[in-house]
């Protein structure tokens, strides 16, 4: 059953045509990946789902719901979260507070409790602390929770981006390039995490990667969008063997690989 | 690094809370300064009764007010200088302490504070709108004279209601009530029809004489033209525009300050606006404001003043011999004699004369409450005999219990190219509506603050 | 003295997330508020009116700017106008009986509103734009202070123009406030109180979401983070902390509301103070304003000091003019050494104070 749903995205910017009709179909429970050459579109799909972008034709559906056009933070509190593919951590925040940011969206209290600390406020704040020492457990990143995020390595703040979208604890989760610039080890770290969290926590990912390597691992499906539009959708099997797609990208990537 | 910083900015405070801790600054008493000079001979005992009587003073040297600031600190000093030389009061030494303030009200706070820690602070000179405002009240706590000459509060004027205020000078109102007696007298008696326009800085000191005009206009038949001009006045142009294209007033007096008054006379000076035709209130514009702009440009603009400029006057001569001469002058010689300068010179006579009639009655040691005492047996006479040479600055002051303004008399000067020079004797005009003015402000004054009449 | 973390464990997230986490820091914290207490039973008149008073009152207004501007990063340079409209606002009310303090929290309401009313262009622009965005308040306010307080206070005229007031003297439930000493006190406790409130707001969620906005407004907005809502809410704050202070400065420091004071002047001083106080620090906030309101003032003292110890008596000119180099040379050695702020110096001894007496 579809999760999310783009229907027949378009956005241009200026003279160019990012997106031309994109169809995107998440299920329940799975990993979406997807992939294409530098300026396919893959990021500005992205986007638009999570409503940075307004398309200029088309919808998005969550759960069947209309969220096109809604601002960033109607569609957050709608239910999706997502990571930066240049990381956006907070770093002024420790990587605690980072983490409990995410939650903030949920949380109820204003800014009067807040300012006296008073029940309601209280008791959100640790029940929210919890919530984010799990996060923090299960990310491994305990060592650090007091660091100033902008004082930590790539590594580490990709693993913080992502904890800070899993405390929205969003219905859908979107990364885009979670593994760009880590080194081998780490990429096989986020790998699991990634797939822990698909499994563990039920959440569909969509995961924008170019490691074929990784993204022929943990994805279930695979979408391939190339000048803004998608030429091939299916298994990581049938998706490699597509020879539009082994002509647009795989064909010098898969020699590397 | 990091270290050693710490501990030097740690070690600099130290020494300064110490200093603090003493409340102020042990100066060296004027009498070790003068010692060896003829003070030694002029004072019958040896050892003063007292170490000195402090007049606290808000100077400012430096800041946006800094060019106007400094003649009348320098001319402060100075007098300060003259006086201990010819024996201080009755023997003991007076202590201008000029704390410099940059013009900003928390300095002039803090330097009234300090003045006051020493425990013999007589007067208190705030040269600021600002500060007089602040001190005031505390001046009726501590029964400590503010010296507000031309400036402050002019409700002031009333002496019931203002027990430790003195102006012993002029206020606004009756500064723009002679500007236009004397208008109306080179308009031949009549104002009839006429035009004048008033260029002011639309903050409270600008605006001040609006109610007195509101009055004179409909009764002399003058049309009142207003100027005002956002705070702090270097954006005047539009103004200007109205005032050389649209209205063409006949007359213009001025209520600007500081930076704001070059600008307007190098506006003036391009619309073409003749310069004779400006009358400016006491502070603007100034041989300073004149100087900055253009001195050859400004011949015929004016001003009032309640004390003459000029140098040829016996107590200007002595501190120019005394001080200049001997290199112990406090600034610039070719700034004595400016009028700022003679302001500073006659605040500080004048207060050397309250506290010798107050010494006459009372002996040392004096304090604020006698001294404003004695300020209210100031007049022409007392003041010529007590004053060490003021007199010939102000010849027309007279005080009492009621009356803390001195009359209201002023003088026209007027910019002859190098200085500016008295073009009358002194004068002084509408004294009724200038009284009920002050009446009216006192008795709000009053009812606003009814607990500093309690006792 | 001493700020250990070893060795003390929290076993709840309730007492981790208290205040002062560590005992030695909550130590510290109630030892200056004993200093706090017991200074004023020693301190002369001149440690009131000149340094204390004032040290108390604008840090309420320092902290304001610093949670508006250090924290949720929307500069203002209107602050001092939204002092005015405080003690403008506590002033009148007092003049109608309103009682001390509902004055001042309503001054500080006023305050709030009129902040929000300029913090609205923050939706849509940021920085220097902001900046110069604020600046209108600071000459559309007096302006508009100017026309208005003469229409509505009775004894108007009183002084210069009518929009110069000294306000009725406080009462504290039918308790004067009128020696120093009561002014200090009641000073102390409504700092106190508002130092904890700033300290609530910023370790929770309202604090987190300003310093998202200031540091990554696109990751914050994708957060679900509604940031218009939480720059107005910064304006809102950070101006009913500047109403307060106001009303303070008025009743207890200068006794007068005179809207020269509250300058563009005093707006940069302020900015002046959280920058090298820290920016989005509390503490930072209470260094920022000693180093630019008390810091001259001890400089000028001392410079006098050693200039008569020395002997001679200086003019004022020459001190003053010391006093602005060595002032402008310790703020320039300061940024260049700890660029953010003495807040960030502090933390550094906090940390080498740590581990001690094994620092490595
Ligand atoms: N805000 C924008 N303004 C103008 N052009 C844009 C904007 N955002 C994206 N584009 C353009 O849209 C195209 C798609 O860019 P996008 O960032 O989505 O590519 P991508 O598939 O994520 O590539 P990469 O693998 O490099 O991240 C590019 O040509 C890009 O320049
Ligand atoms: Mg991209």
């Amino acid at each position: 059953m579809a999760i999310l749903e783009a229907r027949d995205v378009h956005i241009a910017f200026g003279g160019v045509q990012a997106l031309q009709g994109v169809d995107l179909t998440l299920n329940e429970g799975e990993i979406l990946a997807v992939i294409g050459p530098n300026g396919a579109g893959k990021t500005t799909l992205m986007n638009c789902i999570s409503g940075w972008y307004k398309p200029d034709k088309g919808r998005i559906l969550l759960e069947g719901r209309d969220i096109t056009g809604l601002p960033a933070d109607k569609v957050a509190a709608a239910g999706i979260g997502r990571t930066f593919q240049n990381t956006a951590i907070f770093h002024g925040l420790t990587v605690l507070e980072n983490i409990m940011v995410g939650a903030h969206l949920w949380m109820r209290s204003n800014f009067l409790s807040c300012m006296l600390y008073w029940n309601l406020a209280q008791k959100e704040e640790i029940e929210v602390r919890e919530f984010a020492e799990e996060i923090i457990d299960f990310l491994e990143i305990e060592h650090i929770r007091r660091t100033p995020a902008g004082a930590l390595p790539m590594g580490l703040r990709r693993r913080v981006e992502l904890g800070r979208a899993l405390a929205m604890r969003p219905k859908v989760l979107l990364l885009d390039e979670p593994m760009a610039g880590l080194n081998v080890e780490e990429k096989e770290d986020m790998a699991r995490f990634v797939l822990d969290v698909n499994e563990e926590w039920g959440l569909p990912v969509i995961l924008i990667e170019h490691d074929m390597g990784v993204v022929m691992d943990i994805s279930d499906r695979v979408m391939v969008l190339d000048y803004g539009r998608k030429i091939a959708e299916g298994t990581p099997d049938e998706v490699r063997q597509n020879p539009k797609v082994i002509n647009a990208y795989l064909g010098v990537q898969s020699e590397a690989v | 690094m990091r270290a050693k910083v710490l501990s030097l900015v740690l070690l600099f405070l130290l020494v300064a809370v110490a200093a603090c801790a003493r409340g102020q600054a042990p100066a060296p008493t004027p009498t070790q300064m003068a010692a060896g000079e003829p003070a030694e001979e002029a004072s019958p005992t040896p050892k003063p009764p007292v170490e000195s009587y402090v007049i606290g003073f808000s100077a400012y040297r430096t800041g946006p007010f800094g060019r106007t600031g400094t003649p009348f600190a320098n001319g402060a000093v100075d007098m300060e200088k003259l006086v201990n030389l010819k024996g201080g009061v009755g023997g003991v030494p007076i202590d201008v302490m000029d704390i410099e303030t940059g013009y900003e009200t928390p300095r002039g706070v803090e330097a009234y504070e300090r003045a006051k820690a020493t425990g013999r602070m007589v007067a208190f000179i705030p040269l600021s709108t600002g500060t007089t405002y602040a001190v005031t009240p505390k001046a009726f706590e501590d029964k400590v004279v503010v010296l507000h000459t031309a400036y402050g509060i002019s409700a002031a004027a009333d002496g019931e209601t203002f027990p430790y205020n003195f102006l012993a000078a002029p206020t606004y109102w009756s500064g723009d009530a002679a500007i236009i007696k004397w208008i109306q007298e080179q308009e031949g008696g009549s104002l009839k029809g006429k035009k004048i326009g008033i260029l002011y800085l639309d903050i409270d000191y600008g605006r001040e004489t609006l109610p007195l005009h509101e009055v004179l206009a409909p009764k002399l038949g003058y049309e009142l033209l207003k100027y005002p001009i956002p705070w702090p006045g270097l954006e005047q142009s539009a103004v200007w525009t109205n005032i050389a294209e649209r209205d063409k007033p006949d007359w213009l007096i001025w209520r600007l300050w500081g930076d704001s008054t070059p600008t307007a006379l190098r506006e003036a000076a391009r619309v073409g606006y003749p310069m004779d035709r400006i009358v400016g209130t006491y502070w603007s514009p100034v041989a300073v404001d004149v100087l900055a702009f253009n001195p050859e440009k400004s011949v015929g603009v004016k001003h009032i003043e309640f004390v003459t400029p000029g140098t040829d006057f016996p107590v200007i001569q002595e501190i120019l011999t005394e001080l200049y001469d001997k290199g112990q002058g406090a600034g610039a010689r070719d700034q004595v004699g400016m009028e700022l300068y003679n302001r500073g010179v006659y605040n500080v006579g004048i207060l050397v004369a309250g506290m010798q009639i107050a010494l006459e009655e009372f002996g040392h040691p004096l304090d604020g409450e006698k001294l404003a005492w004695g300020l209210e047996r100031v007049t022409p006479e007392t003041l010529k005999k007590y004053g060490m040479g003021v007199a010939d600055l102000a010849p027309e002051v007279t005080l009492s219990d009621k009356d803390h303004e001195g009359r209201g008399f002023v003088q026209v000067v007027e910019w002859d190219g190098t200085q500016f020079k008295p073009i009358t004797d002194w004068i002084s005009g509408f004294r009724e509506e200038v009284d009920a003015l002050v009446k009216q402000a006192a008795q709000k004054f009053k009812e606003e603050n009814p607990e500093l009449y309690q006792e | 003295m001493i700020y250990r973390e070893t060795g003390v464990h929290h076993t709840t997230y309730r007492t981790d997330m208290a205040l002062f986490r560590v005992p030695l820091a909550r130590w510290s914290v109630a030892g200056l508020l004993v200093v706090a207490v017991v200074i004023p039973f020693f301190a002369t008149d001149y440690w009131f009116s000149a340094i204390l008073i004032p040290f108390l009152t604008f840090t309420i207004a320092t902290l304001g700017l610093n949670l508006m501007t250090g924290y949720a990063g929307q500069v203002s340079l209107g602050h001092a106008a939204f002092i005015a409209v405080g003690g403008y606002t506590a002033t009148i009310l007092l003049i109608y009986d309103i009682p001390f303090l509902a004055a001042v929290v309503l001054g500080g309401l006023m305050a709030a509103l009129v902040g929000l009313v300029f913090g609205i262009p923050s939706a849509r622009i940021k920085g220097l734009y902001l900046a110069m965005a604020t600046l209108a308040a600071q000459f559309v306010l007096p302006w508009a202070i100017s026309r208005v307080v003469p229409l509505v206070v009775p004894t108007g005229l009183a002084v210069a123009g009518g929009d110069t007031v000294y306000p009725p003297r406080p009462n504290l439930f039918g308790l004067e406030i009128d020696s120093l000493f009561e002014r200090y006190f009641v000073s102390l406790a409504i700092l106190v109180v508002m130092t904890v409130f700033a300290m609530n707001l910023v370790r929770t969620r309202v604090g987190r979401a300003w310093v998202a906005i200031r540091d990554h407004d696109v990751a914050a907005k994708i957060l679900g983070v509604n940031i218009t809502h939480y720059k107005l809410l910064a304006f809102a704050i950070g101006s009913f902390y500047a109403g307060v202070s106001g009303a303070l400065m008025v009743f207890f420091y200068y006794g007068v509301a005179h809207v020269g004071e509250f300058n563009l002047d005093l707006s940069l001083k302020l900015l002046g103070a959280i920058i090298i106080g820290g920016l989005g620090s509390i503490i930072g906030s209470f260094f920022g304003t000693a180093f630019i309101i008390l810091l001259p003032i001890f400089l000028n003292i001392s410079l006098t000091f050693l200039g008569n110890a020395a002997g001679f008596q200086v003019s004022s000119g020459i001190i003053a003019g010391i006093e602005n180099i060595v002032f402008g040379a310790l703020v320039v050695v300061l940024l260049i050494v700890e660029p953010l702020g003495l807040a960030k110096f502090w933390q550094n001894v906090k940390d080498y104070f740590r581990l001690w007496p094994f620092s490595y």
